[in-house]
């Protein structure tokens, strides 16, 4: 058996929960998560332990030192992170990072809103191809470039509508569980 | 009246106002969590992500803010004047309500 394993990153719209799981899951057979990249996690081998994994979405800026302190003294051991996205882990009876509903939905905030904007975005762009095409209706050395911008569009429909999709229902999931 | 967001209407949750009451002096922000525990004896607990976020939404709406830096480079918390004001006035909220239901726990507790 060799010193590294690798996961494959599958986004964490859909994947958070589970892959959060998976990574007790190895910790518990002597895989520890060491480091990510946007297409995979690394794991390396050590000695099996009981962690709990979290992760937030937050960019930061010269407030790093701070946020980290945070999770540091809250019990949380920094792992790794890329673009925004951090992991950490914890022993099984620390406090969540979140204990706060309010603050637990804003952390999607971000994401939801920029995918919110691909739809739109893409949307527009296959208004405007549709148009195009309406008027160019006889002319077909245009087909083409059209045929392009329409595919570039739907690449970036597909994930926005998904990933929006995704979180929706995970917001709405949570707040099934209201409060009066 | 639905619970509205954290500091609309100066109506604070109960992280929200367990964190400041632990700002009533002046208080590192990482020692915060374990003043709140302290404080609510256990019932309550922040997590550092939320903790985080409240932080920066009560430094945004001017409730608390920084001090100078001391050497160590700690960021120090305070309230600020606005933040003593809304915290007293939640305060007073939250014992109005609790003398309400104790005046109402007296005739519960008649009834059986």
């Amino acid at each position: 058996m060799g010193k590294y394993k690798h996961l494959w990153n599958m986004g964490l719209a859909f994947d958070e929960e589970r892959i959060l799981n998976k990574f007790s899951d190895l910790a518990r057979e002597g895989w520890i998560l060491k480091s990510t990249t946007w297409l995979r996690y690394k794991l390396e081998k050590a000695a099996p332990q009981e962690l709990i994994y979290s992760m937030d979405y937050k960019v930061l800026k010269e407030d790093k030192e701070e946020y980290f302190e945070l999770f540091n003294k809250g019990g949380w051991n920094h792992i790794c992170s890329y673009g925004g996205i951090h992991f950490f882990s914890a022993s099984s009876e620390s406090v969540p990072i979140y204990t706060d509903e309010e603050s637990y939905l804003e952390k999607y905030e971000p994401v939801r809103a920029l995918y919110s904007k691909g739809i739109i975005f893409s949307l527009l762009s296959l208004g405007t191809i549709g148009l195009t095409k309406l008027l160019l209706r006889d002319n077909s050395k245009w087909d083409f470039i059209i045929f392009l911008f329409f595919a570039i569009s739907i690449m970036v429909l597909t994930p926005s509508l998904m990933v929006t999709i995704a979180y929706n229902l995970k917001l709405k999931k949570r707040s099934n569980k209201k409060s009066f | 009246m639905a619970r509205g967001k954290a500091l609309d209407d100066e109506i604070l949750t109960d992280s929200t106002y367990y964190i400041l009451l632990s700002l009533a002096k002046p208080i590192h922000g990482y020692a915060i969590m374990q003043k709140v525990q302290d404080i609510s004896q256990g019932e309550v607990v922040i997590g550092p992500a939320s903790l985080y976020t409240i932080l920066k939404k009560l430094q945004d709406a001017n409730y608390i803010e920084l001090l100078e830096e001391d050497k160590e480079r700690r960021k120090t918390y305070i309230l600020t004047f606005k933040g003593k004001v809304i915290l007293k006035k939640d305060i007073n909220r939250r014992i109005f309500m609790v003398e309400r239901g104790k005046e109402v726990l007296e005739f519960l507790g008649e009834e059986n």
